[in-house]
């Protein structure tokens, strides 16, 4: 291509790129492709360009820009063989992902930009932010037994989840015997909710459903 | 300086190298900067627009007569004996040839873009800078954009180790 011919300075060169108000070449960064590793990409042509492409605002606006559906990046795999992190193409692989395998790891749940995955044995829980790269671990709640259902969401409250990326979040358990914890991201700290007992009712692992503010989990009596 | 031709209100739009463009109103007012201009009434002399030298503000006059809407203002009847989808591909094609400049051009169109404020410029110009440059490497987009890449070598072969996928 023509227009990348040499490195030298034409007399019709334009200034420099950095010359250019930050406001003009967010105009530009907001037309990149949703995946992600176009912005990825582009915080690596300079720490200029990484300080504007991290900007809560800038994310804000690209979502804005690229309004809908978003892209499905990766699938989660509890099977024993192919992988935990199965990514939808090359566009997308963080590479904590390629140290995490199905027999040391399961995929719990995903919400809102986050995966909650739980590490075999440990009683350690990761909340995953696979945008950001942001990880939170977590203990698994003391009274886990039995069957039980959990799942990661967004805290803020907000009608849009379009961008919870510095949202605070929950990681709600419910269980078959012993009710529910809810852990809030401020705290860090198990805090029992309030609970019904049924005798006669168990959870269905199955993956739960949110409907305006209110969790929903399988159960049968 | 406001005046009347054949019916179509004029506006005298100017360039700080001293040249005067008279454009109809309805195509001047495609730039939603002389658009509050003129509805706020700062616009009954000829408007200088700061910036835009006159080789650039006459592509973006160019531009703006192209996308004038064909009903209203200017009264052309195109849309009626024309199907939209039709005068849409149209445009497509016309938006393509025009684009069709050195980098310092289109550079100078972003900036008149964005200063006057005309979306469907902006769009065009930024869109096909970033698609000239969203397949290149790191260094093609920095020759591309003259932008310096102010990380320390050891930064950039620590991100590149790390995150060899991103760079394949």
């Amino acid at each position: 291509m023509d227009e990348f011919a040499g490195g030298r300075r034409r007399p019709d060169s334009p200034p420099p790129l950095s010359f250019f108000p930050d406001d003009m070449l967010v105009e530009i960064l907001l037309r990149l492709p949703p995946e992600p590793i176009h912005l990825f990409r582009a915080s690596f042509v300079s720490k200029l360009w990484r300080g504007l492409v991290h900007g809560a605002r800038f994310l804000r606006r690209f979502l804005d820009f690229h309004r809908g559906t978003p892209p499905v990046l990766v699938f989660f795999n509890n099977q024993l063989g192919p992988p935990l992190f199965v990514p939808t193409s090359g566009g997308f692989a963080p590479s904590t992902a390629a140290k995490m395998s199905t027999g040391n790891w399961s995929a719990l749940n995903c919400r809102h930009g986050r995966a909650l995955l739980e590490k075999l044995g440990s009683g350690r829980l990761l909340v995953w932010d696979l945008v950001t790269g942001h990880q939170r671990y977590l203990r698994v709640p003391p009274a886990c037994g039995g069957i039980c259902n959990s799942t990661v969401l967004c805290a803020a409250g907000h009608a849009d989840h379009g961008d919870c990326h510095s949202c605070p979040f929950l990681v709600v358990y419910v269980f078959s015997r012993s009710g529910s914890a809810i852990c809030a991201s401020e705290t860090g700290v198990w805090d029992e909710a309030t609970s019904i007992e049924i005798p006669s009712l168990s959870l269905v692992p199955r993956p739960t459903a949110l409907v305006g503010n209110t969790l929903l989990v399988a159960a049968k009596l | 300086m406001a005046t009347r031709e054949a019916g179509k209100k004029m506006i005298m739009l100017k360039s700080p190298d001293g040249m005067e463009f008279e454009v109809e109103e309805a195509v001047a007012m495609e730039s939603q900067t002389i658009r509050k201009m003129i509805e706020d009434d700062c616009a009954d002399t000829a408007i200088l627009i700061p910036n835009i030298n006159s080789k650039i503000l006459s592509r973006v006059i160019e531009y703006c007569n192209k996308h004038v809407p064909t009903t209203g203002a200017t009264g052309a009847a195109a849309s009626d004996t024309v199907a939209p989808a039709a005068l849409a591909e149209d445009l497509k094609i016309w938006d393509a040839e025009f684009i069709k400049v050195n980098r310092a051009t289109r550079f100078n169109l972003i900036q008149a873009a964005s200063y006057l404020n005309i979306k469907g410029l902006l769009d065009l110009t930024s869109q096909t800078t970033i698609d000239t440059i969203s397949d290149n490497s790191l260094e093609e987009i920095r020759s591309f954009l003259s932008t310096k890449n102010d990380y320390l070598p050891e930064e950039e072969q620590t991100i590149r180790r790390e995150n060899q996928w991103a760079f394949q």
